[in-house]
C-alpha cells in the first residue's frame, strides 16, 4: 500500500470526516484521498455503512404527530413558493411608501417654491422702493445744494420780514439773488388764522401787486418763490381762501422793501 | 435502503414534493428520532430536534452532494448537530453527567426498538465496551475527541484509536455475510 495512503488511513481523518467534524483544510485532504485512492473510498463507504447500522440500533418509533406537523409545514412552504405574488407584497408596500414620500416631497417643494417666489417679489419691490427713495433723496440733495449755493452766493441779499400788529408772530427771511433770478423764503413762524383765511404772498412789480401764492407753515424750510423782474417789494396779506382779487393795504401784515 | 430509493427521495425533496419528505420519514424517521433521543435524553426535546432536523433537510437539500456521501450520513450529521445545539441552548448539558453506560440504558421509558434491529443490537453488545463508550461519547454526547479524552480520562491517542477500531469492528456486526453466519450459529 502506498505509504501516503497508509498514513492517511491510520490517521483519524476519515472518522472525523464521517461525523462532519473536519475543518476546511482537513475536508479538502480527505476528499482528495477518497477521489484519488479506491481503497480510501471503500474504507469511507464501509464506515458510512457501519455508522448507519450502528445508529439504527438506537432507533425509536418516531411519533406520528411530528410527521403530520412537518408535512403541514413543508406543504405551506410549497404553497408559498407556488404563489410568489404574496412574497412580493413587500414590493407594493415599498412602492406605496415611495409614492407617498414622493407626493409629500412634491407638495413641500411646491409650497417652498411659492414661498420663495413671494419673497423674491417682495425683495424686488423693496429694491424698487429703495431706488425711488434714492432718486428722491438725490433730488432733495441737489435741491439743498442749489439752495445752499444760493445762500452762500455773495450776490444774494437777505431780508427779514416781521409781521405788524395784526400778525405779531409772523417772521420770515427772504433771500434774493437778482443776478441769478432766484428768490427763497424761510417761514420761521406764522400766527394762527381762522380756517377761512390764508396768508397771501405778493410781489410789487412796477407798482402793481402780483400774487405769488399762499404762504403755508413749512417748519423752517426754505421755499422757492417765483422771481419777478423789477420787483421792488414782497408783501404778505391776510385774505379769504380762494381770493382772486387785488391786494389791499388794509389786509397787509408784512412787507420787505428791496429799495431800502 | 437501496441507492435507488435514496436517489428517489432526494429527487422528490429537491422538487419540493411532500411525498419525498413522507418517504424520508418512513424510512429514516425512527433512526433519526432514536439519535435525537439518545443525545437529548428527553422525549419532548427529541421531538423538537426531529422536526427541526427534517425541516433543515427539506430546506438544505440542494447542499447535499450524493457523490460525497450517503444520504444517511448527511441526515445523521444534521440530526446529531441539531440535537447537540438543542441541549447546549437549553443549558442541559451542564446538568448532565456523562454517562458511559451502554446505550440501552437510555431507552428506558419509550423502549420500542425496531424488530429488524433487535438481533443486531444483541450482537452489538458483543462489541467490546471500551469501544462502545468512546463511540457513545463522540456520537451522542457531542464531545470532541479532546473533551472525550478529558471526560473519560483516556489519552487522546487512545480515543482516536478506539474510535477507528470501534467503527471498523462494527463491520463484523453489520457485514451481511458475517451477520448471517452469526444468526446461523445462534439458531443452532
Amino acid at each position: 500500500m502506498n505509504s501516503e495512503l497508509e498514513i492517511f488511513l491510520e490517521s483519524d481523518l476519515l472518522e472525523k470526516y464521517l461525523l462532519g467534524e473536519t475543518n476546511t483544510l482537513e475536508t479538502a485532504r480527505v476528499e482528495h484521498f477518497i477521489n484519488k485512492y479506491p481503497e480510501a473510498k471503500a474504507m469511507y463507504r464501509e464506515l458510512e455503512n457501519n455508522l448507519e447500522g450502528y445508529t439504527k440500533t438506537f432507533a425509536v418509533k418516531a411519533p406520528t404527530d411530528v410527521k403530520q406537523r412537518v408535512l403541514k409545514l413543508v406543504s405551506e412552504e410549497t404553497v408559498k413558493l407556488i404563489t410568489p405574488a404574496k412574497k412580493s407584497s413587500w414590493f407594493y408596500v415599498a412602492a406605496s411608501v415611495a409614492a407617498l414620500l414622493f407626493c409629500a416631497a412634491s407638495t413641500y417643494l411646491f409650497n417652498q417654491n411659492k414661498f420663495l417666489e413671494a419673497q423674491n417679489f417682495n425683495f424686488a419691490t423693496e429694491i424698487k422702493n429703495l431706488k425711488n427713495d434714492l432718486v428722491f433723496t438725490n433730488a432733495n440733495l441737489e435741491d439743498m445744494k442749489s439752495k445752499y449755493a444760493l445762500l452762500n452766493n455773495p450776490e444774494t441779499q437777505k431780508y427779514v420780514m416781521n409781521g405788524n400788529q395784526r400778525a405779531k408772530k409772523l417772521k420770515t427771511v427772504a433771500y434774493i439773488n437778482a443776478k441769478e433770478r432766484l428768490s427763497l423764503i424761510n417761514v420761521v413762524s406764522l400766527p394762527e388764522l381762522d380756517e377761512e383765511q390764508v396768508f397771501q404772498m405778493w410781489a410789487n412789480v412796477n407798482g402793481k401787486m402780483v400774487s405769488l401764492g399762499t404762504l403755508e407753515k413749512a417748519d423752517k424750510k426754505l421755499l422757492a418763490l417765483p422771481y419777478q423782474e423789477n420787483m421792488s417789494s414782497y408783501n404778505i396779506t391776510i385774505e379769504p381762501k380762494g381770493y382772486k382779487g387785488q391786494a389791499t393795504v388794509e389786509n397787509m401784515v408784512a412787507t420787505i422793501d428791496f429799495n431800502q | 435502503m437501496s441507492t435507488v430509493l435514496e436517489s428517489h427521495i432526494v429527487e422528490l425533496i429537491r422538487e419540493k414534493n411532500e411525498k419525498g419528505m413522507s418517504l424520508l420519514y418512513d424510512y429514516y424517521g425512527d433512526t433519526l428520532f432514536g439519535i435525537a433521543f439518545k443525545v437529548t435524553k428527553d422525549e419532548d426535546l427529541a421531538k423538537d430536534v426531529l422536526q427541526e432536523s427534517l425541516l433543515k433537510i427539506w430546506n438544505k437539500i440542494d447542499s447535499y452532494d450524493q457523490e460525497k456521501s450517503k444520504l444517511f450520513t448527511w441526515i445523521f450529521r444534521i440530526t446529531r448537530n441539531t440535537a447537540i445545539d438543542k441541549i447546549r441552548s437549553a443549558n442541559l448539558k451542564a446538568d448532565q453527567e456523562i454517562q458511559m453506560e451502554v446505550s440501552n440504558v437510555y431507552s428506558v421509558g419509550i423502549e420500542s426498538f425496531q424488530p429488524d434491529h433487535m438481533d443486531v443490537k444483541k450482537h452489538l453488545n458483543a462489541l467490546d465496551e471500551k469501544y462502545q463508550v468512546v463511540l457513545d461519547a463522540l456520537f451522542f454526547q457531542g464531545l470532541t475527541q479532546q473533551e472525550a479524552s478529558e471526560a473519560l480520562d483516556i489519552p487522546l491517542g487512545t480515543i482516536k484509536s478506539r474510535l477507528k477500531i470501534g467503527l471498523r469492528e462494527l463491520k463484523k456486526v453489520f457485514d451481511p455475510s458475517i451477520l448471517t453466519i452469526l444468526i446461523i450459529v445462534l439458531l443452532k
